[in-house]
């Protein structure tokens, strides 16, 4: 499965499509272009978003971003969809500053994914107990 | 004396009659107008609003009881994660998917702290990507 790199972003950057779901309500929102990004520990999106989809809160944690004070935010207990692939009940950032979808380690951790900058592509390979 | 009037709000089978004072009413039905949207869809935003901060101050607060209770729990739920409501832990499951469901089922839309028991601190959120600003062409 592959996707183009974001143009919303200078240089373009690697990205992929999600759609946030709320399984317990049958809802779902999306699909967004989401930033892959391996230096943010847990995936982020704008908290609307999981608004819209009722998704319920889990806990609370601390942001410290490269620069800046940290700050309070809250996580939600949503299922990502990514193609054809769910990952359910996972720790998403409600972002009450931005308007991006970002995905950090706690999905990324979970796909092999091929960042192809020549070609200006984000692959997501097979995991390895499905190749032959 | 502070006139006041009745709103209705309906979800899903139940419904509740509220009485608002004046002011309040006066206050929505501007907020609404500005927005452009009807009396009643303002009126659940505002409540939503409210529910959402609500959460956040119980989870908040149910977090912090948590924290105390952690090496207590470790010992029984080490590496599961636990729902904390009122101080008291109501449902545990391998992960937070089972759990969120268990608690659903339990609860409804009962905000309640979802978390993993482990020997460390909650850590905090790193996040490392630096941005350039794109100039204005």
């Amino acid at each position: 499965m592959k996707f183009p790199y974001s143009r919303d972003y200078s240089p373009n950057a690697p990205s992929l499509q999600v759609t946030f779901v709320s399984a317990e309500k049958q809802l779902s929102v999306g699909p967004f272009i989401a930033l892959v990004d391996t230096g943010t520990d847990v995936t982020a999106a704008p908290i609307a978003y999981l608004e819209r989809i009722e998704s319920p809160i889990a806990r609370e944690s601390m942001v410290v971003p490269h620069w800046g004070a940290r700050y309070a935010v809250s996580l939600f207990s949503v299922d990502v969809k990514i193609g054809e692939w769910t990952f359910p009940g996972v720790e998403v950032i409600g972002d009450t500053k931005g308007n991006e979808v970002i995905l950090g380690r706690n999905v990324l951790n979970k796909l092999r994914v091929l960042l192809d900058g020549p070609a200006q592509v984000t692959e997501i390979l097979e995991p390895k107990s499905k190749r032959k | 004396m502070k006139k006041t009037r009745e709103t209705k709000t309906h979800y899903k089978t139940s419904t509740a009659t509220i009485t608002l004072n004046r002011e309040l009413v006066e206050r929505l039905r501007y907020a609404a107008e500005w927005k452009g949207i009807p009396f009643e869809e303002a009126a659940g935003k505002a409540v939503t609003e409210y529910l959402g901060r609500f959460g956040i101050e119980k989870v908040r607060a149910e977090q912090a009881i948590f924290e105390k209770m952690r090496p207590a729990l470790l010992e029984k739920y080490r590496g599961q994660y636990v729902a904390v409501h009122n101080g008291q832990v109501v449902e545990s499951a391998p992960d937070l998917r089972s759990l969120h469901h268990k608690v659903f089922v339990r609860f409804g839309f009962t905000p309640i702290l979802h978390i993993q028991v482990t020997d460390e601190p909650e850590r905090d959120i790193q996040t490392r990507g630096l941005r350039l600003e794109r100039s204005a062409q």
